[in-house]
């Protein structure tokens, strides 16, 4: 590469940079604003009369973060037409790296707002909490969670930017309507795969997705990303001239298309899945469901909470919380499916098992606040159970990234509650034999 | 500027050139090589290949076939050739956001040559804001900021592609006058295109004249005028005369009539128009290009009232 190249990349990478500032600006402003609302949605949304133990902040920002970058990508410039830098001197090599180059510096000015971000996040909801004063902030900052978050997402961001910047070469070199055909084919091909069960498309995105050693995750995206820019470069090298912008009405035909394939690769994915859905629902758990409670011995049980109460009247009791899954059993059901211990005897007293998410947050259990502050009694056949009504506020800024790191243990996010109803949270009431009526 | 890839005396060479779009030959077979440190007008109608022309020169277009030399080297994949050329039109796709003086910057960054003091210099005397938005300027702002901005580039080729449109006489006579006198300090190769030859032709040095994707030809300013000359007189003294010379135009009109001949003003042909009672005149280049160029013959037009 001769030093003019280089030169040239460099002066087109500057004009690039300054050219799309203001849709950076937009970019950074709109993820400020969603950081906002999110927090501000926290006073408003929490619903005061019901216990919800896990409130997520910002937990899609991650996603939001690629969608307006790949935005800002597709949308100041069609991605090797240039035209934006078509009246300043480029070779097909300069365009092409420059470009690259450009999107790049703008994904770590966007990373390191984000991280600034996360700072005045944390901030606002030191405010937040300062305001309602019943919230528990859990995981509010970790600077090792931002780390592994920013290079969660940036590993994230190389691999769909790479593969993004492919397809972009090979429209550019092929032309609209040639590419138009050559996806529409690629797709069709695909969902046939799909359909005929030959490739998983679950194993495909779990592959990624799952991964939880972040060392591997970097490894797999980043190989992706260097394969699909090396390819990128080939194509686009031998693309001699700027092109011409595509035109309004191929983008409409484009996107018909595109659609009218989503929807064929929607019929086809709904028949490939049917039939291999296994249930997993936690509210296919019941009380008698005995089989089930291995599973859950091993995950949920969290504390037992021994309440003595003699005139235990089986009809007076009542589910003790809208918002929690009670289940009542008997002393043999609960010793045959494993919730307590064979040498346990409840001497006529009733156990009551509270179970909680065994999520960890910087290596302690969320619950604990609760099962600290936690009252149970029995009174007159009545049972009380009482917990402070105080919201965990958790702070996934970085999404999932997480799961890189051993002092986390959450689960998935969409078992995380923020409605108000958990099926991470039951309560199980185990009586001797005879107060259980079959 | 300057370097080894400099020591050829034409500035562009074009070999066996063709470009289609689908079906239609907008370039047909060109051959030319265009001499260096000329201000050059290429001419042609609309849709003549003019803009096509300068497109390909300039890496926006892939020839069908054909070679295109500037400066005896590729310009689409040497960058050192690329900065010392520049192609320029009326309405550039500079960005709708972009502020002049942001524009002017990225023409500093990206071209060497370019004399940014020069550049504010005729800002000024054109009247231009530089914090004005590129979208905001009229149709002859733009153009007139095109052409400083291309001019400040120095470039060794410079290419432009109607450059002065939308710009009022007072200011086109202006730009002219800047064109020529920048071209007499900082001799280079300048291409312009335009419809307005008569404005022109003083400062030209050289002409190409292209017709339908047809070279027609590529000639010094002095023989395009001495190309052709006027007689005008009595209709069959022009007929008489056309029996035995080249004509390219007969106008046979109620109050005069003329002809246009091939040769020179001060030929021996005209000489003996003159003895045939008819009275000679030059034709201009811009006449010239029309006659040679048009399509329409005598009486075509009569056709629209009768």
């Amino acid at each position: 590469m001769s030093v003019e190249l280089i030169k040239n990349i460099k002066s087109l990478t500057k004009i690039q940079l300054k050219q799309n500032r203001k849709m950076l600006v937009v970019a950074i402003s709109a993820l400020g604003l969603f950081v906002l609302i999110s927090n501000l949605g926290l006073i408003i949304n929490i619903d005061n009369q019901l216990p919800s133990f896990f409130e997520n902040t910002t937990s899609e920002l991650p996603q939001i973060f690629l969608a307006l970058f790949l935005a800002i990508i597709i949308f100041t410039t069609t991605i090797l037409t240039n035209n934006k830098i078509s009246l300043y001197p480029s070779t097909s090599i300069s365009r092409f790296v420059s470009r690259v180059l450009t999107d790049h510096i703008y994904m770590i000015i966007i990373l390191v707002s984000s991280l600034l971000m996360y700072c005045i996040e944390y901030l606002i909801l030191l405010v937040i909490n300062e305001v309602r004063g019943d919230l528990l902030l859990v995981n509010a900052f970790d600077i090792k969670y931002a780390l592994v978050g920013i290079i969660n997402v940036m590993s994230c961001f190389l691999m769909v930017y790479g593969i993004l910047i492919l397809l972009c070469c090979v429209a550019t070199k092929l032309g609209t309507l040639k590419t138009i055909i050559l996806y529409s084919v690629i797709f069709i091909v695909w969902a046939m795969l799909i359909k005929g069960s030959i490739i998983e498309i679950n194993g495909i995105l779990n592959y990624f997705s799952k991964e939880e050693i972040l060392g591997l995750f970097v490894l797999k995206t980043w190989c992706i990303w260097l394969i699909s820019i090396i390819l990128s470069f080939l194509v686009a090298t031998r693309i001699k001239t700027m092109k011409e912008e595509v035109g309004g009405g191929w983008i409409i035909i484009t996107i018909i298309i595109i659609f009218i394939l989503i929807g064929t690769f929607g019929t086809f994915s709904t028949f490939s899945s049917s039939g291999t859905t296994t249930g997993s629902s936690w509210e296919s758990y019941t009380a008698f469901g005995i089989s089930r409670f291995q599973q859950l011995k091993k995950t949920y049980i969290n504390k037992q909470t021994l309440v003595k109460c003699n005139n235990f009247d089986y009809n007076k009791f009542l589910k003790l919380q809208s918002s929690l899954d009670l289940y009542m059993l008997s002393e043999t059901q609960a010793l045959n499916g494993g919730i307590i211990d064979r040498k346990y005897s409840l001497n006529n007293e009733i156990l009551v098992i509270t179970l909680f998410p065994a999520d960890k947050s910087n290596n302690q259990y969320i619950y604990q606040y609760y099962l600290d502050n936690m009252n149970i009694s029995c009174e007159d056949s009545f049972m009380k159970y009482d917990f402070p009504n105080i919201k965990t506020v958790q702070n996934l800024f970085w999404g999932d990234s997480y799961k890189y790191l051993e002092s986390y243990d959450l689960n998935d996010n969409k078992l995380l509650n923020t409605s108000g109803r958990n099926n991470n949270q039951m309560v199980y009431i185990i009586t001797s034999d005879d107060l259980v009526k079959n | 500027m300057g370097g080894d890839f400099n020591m050829s005396e034409y500035a562009i060479k074009v070999s066996g050139l063709n470009m289609y779009y689908n079906r239609t030959h907008a370039i047909k077979n060109l051959n030319i090589n265009i001499n260096k440190n000329n201000i050059i007008g290429l001419i042609g109608a609309n849709g003549s290949g003019k803009t096509t022309l300068f497109k390909l020169c300039n890496g926006f277009l892939e020839e069908s076939s054909g070679t295109i030399e500037i400066l005896d080297g590729n310009p689409l994949t040497d960058i050192a050739i690329k900065e010392q050329m520049i192609y320029s039109m009326h309405d550039l796709p500079i960005g709708d956001n972009e502020k002049l003086i942001n524009v002017m910057e990225y023409y500093k960054e990206s071209y060497p040559t370019f004399d940014i003091v020069f550049a504010n210099k005729l800002i000024d005397i054109f009247n231009i804001n530089k914090k004005t938005l590129y979208r905001r300027l009229s149709q002859g702002t733009k153009s007139s900021f095109n052409f400083i901005c291309a001019l400040a580039t120095r470039c060794s080729v410079t290419m432009l592609d109607e450059p002065f449109i939308g710009i009022d006489i007072v200011r086109r006579k202006i730009a002219h006058q800047i064109l020529l006198r920048d071209f007499m300090e900082h001799p280079r190769t300048i291409i312009i295109s335009s419809h307005n030859l008569s404005e022109l032709d003083s400062s030209l040095s050289e002409m190409i004249l292209i017709d339908d994707g047809n070279l027609i030809f590529y000639k010094e300013m002095d023989e395009v005028r001495e190309m052709a000359f006027r007689g005008e007189g009595n209709i069959h003294s022009i007929h008489e005369f056309a029996k035995t010379h080249n004509i390219m135009h007969i106008n046979d009109g109620t109050v005069t009539s003329f002809g246009i001949f091939e040769g020179s003003p001060n030929s021996k042909a005209a000489i003996e128009a003159e003895e045939l009672g008819l009275v000679i005149s030059n034709v201009s280049p811009e006449d010239v290009c029309v006659y040679v160029t048009s399509h329409l013959k005598e009486g075509d037009l009569e056709c629209l009232w009768n």
